[in-house]
């Protein structure tokens, strides 16, 4: 028979698989590679801790974002530099975006990913970083049109 | 192509480095306390010290009898009347333990000193003057003690004649009475005599040597 403590151990792991790809992504692409590897892990070890409470939420991404980037702060962050893509593996990917991304403010990048690449509601993005929702749609589409002017692309 | 938002995922679905439950390094095996409960551990520790010792001081204070304090009030009170006209006072406690203090006089000022206990008595300095001065009958001595509230007269006896009838005084919170002082030149020569309603002797004090029963 399973224990509660294994019970919480079993929801905390789905959890962990459905929700950290997108925190992962949204820190990595707001602090860069290192910065949003441990602010993923202390959001998610903030989520085991406090799991009773975030199990229940609606939105744990959005919430844990913000948790991330409360960490994010305890590091000491040089400019975000992230890495080059490869044109053999991703054929598909611009090579100037990870350029792109860099010139994009901190708060443009975490809108543009909330919102666009995450898929989180202009509201449920703007509460997690804790402004309103005209200024994270401001940011989110700063953020579009920049990077379609970087890289000289019309869609997105 | 494809659109700049799938490229930004597939990008970064590429480049981040995934968090595993098993990779989380300060994973703990179970829930612990909320943070904000740990840190405030201290604080209601540190709280309830207070709390505890407040009590305490005040369950203390709040005691109406302190033995210790009755005690000493009594055999204050007695050597506080003594020294007016004699040179030593005599006390006994609950548990007919000697407390004798020197004093008072020209000759003694210098040297006054009390002592109260059961321990060795005889061999102490204040209890030996007292001895001395009562054995040569030229000093007055005071009497103070405490007897049970089964008491119901106490008389001093000197030669088998009731000398004075002392006035029990009840001691709130106590199962005893103090009685009055007693001064007498040849006070050595006194019995104390404690009787229940029926008469009998319940306790008996010899000034000298302490209660006899």
């Amino acid at each position: 028979m399973l224990s509660r403590s294994d019970i919480g151990h079993q929801e905390f792991s789905l959890f962990v698989t459905e929700v950290e790809p997108r925190l992962s992504r949204a820190l990595t692409g707001t602090y860069g590679r290192e910065v949003g590897e441990e602010a993923t892990r202390d959001a998610l070890v903030y989520a085991w801790e406090n799991w009773e409470r975030v199990s229940r939420m609606v939105n744990p991404v959005g919430f844990l974002f913000r948790v991330g980037q409360s960490r994010a702060r305890r590091y000491r962050r040089k400019p975000v530099v992230l890495p080059e893509v490869s044109s053999y593996e991703l054929p598909h990917i611009e090579p100037a975006l990870p350029r792109a991304l860099e010139k994009l403010s901190e708060r443009q990048r975490a809108a543009l990913l909330l919102i666009h690449v995450e898929g989180l509601t202009e509201r449920d993005a703007a509460k997690a970083m804790g402004v309103s929702r005209v200024t994270i749609r401001r940011h989110a589409d700063r953020a579009l049109n920049k990077l379609r002017s970087f890289l000289e692309v019309e869609d997105g | 192509m494809a659109d700049l938002i799938t490229q930004t995922r597939d990008y970064l679905e590429t480049v981040r480095t995934p968090v595993t439950v098993d990779s989380m390094v300060t994973y703990p095996v179970a829930p612990i306390p909320d943070r904000r409960l740990l840190h405030r551990g201290p604080l209601v520790a540190l709280a309830t010290a207070v709390v505890v010792a407040l009590v305490g001081l005040v369950a203390v204070l709040l005691q109406p009898n302190n033995p210790r304090t009755v005690r000493s009030q009594v055999v204050d009170e007695v050597i506080a009347g003594s020294q007016e006209n004699s040179h030593y006072a005599v006390g006994f406690d609950s548990d007919g333990i000697l407390c004798a203090e020197a004093g008072a006089s020209a000759d003694l000022s210098k040297q006054s000193q009390g002592v109260c206990g059961d321990s060795d008595q005889a061999a102490s300095p204040a209890y030996q003057q007292v001895a001395a001065a009562a054995n040569q009958g030229d000093s007055s001595v005071a009497l103070a003690g405490w007897v049970p509230t089964s008491a119901a007269t106490i008389t001093a006896v000197y030669n088998g004649e009731i000398r004075r009838s002392l006035e029990l005084t009840p001691i709130p919170g106590y199962d005893l009475y103090a009685f009055g002082a007693i001064e007498d030149a040849q006070a050595r020569f006194i019995e104390i005599e404690i009787r229940n309603e029926a008469g009998e002797i319940i306790q008996r004090y010899f000034p000298s040597i302490g209660p006899s029963n």
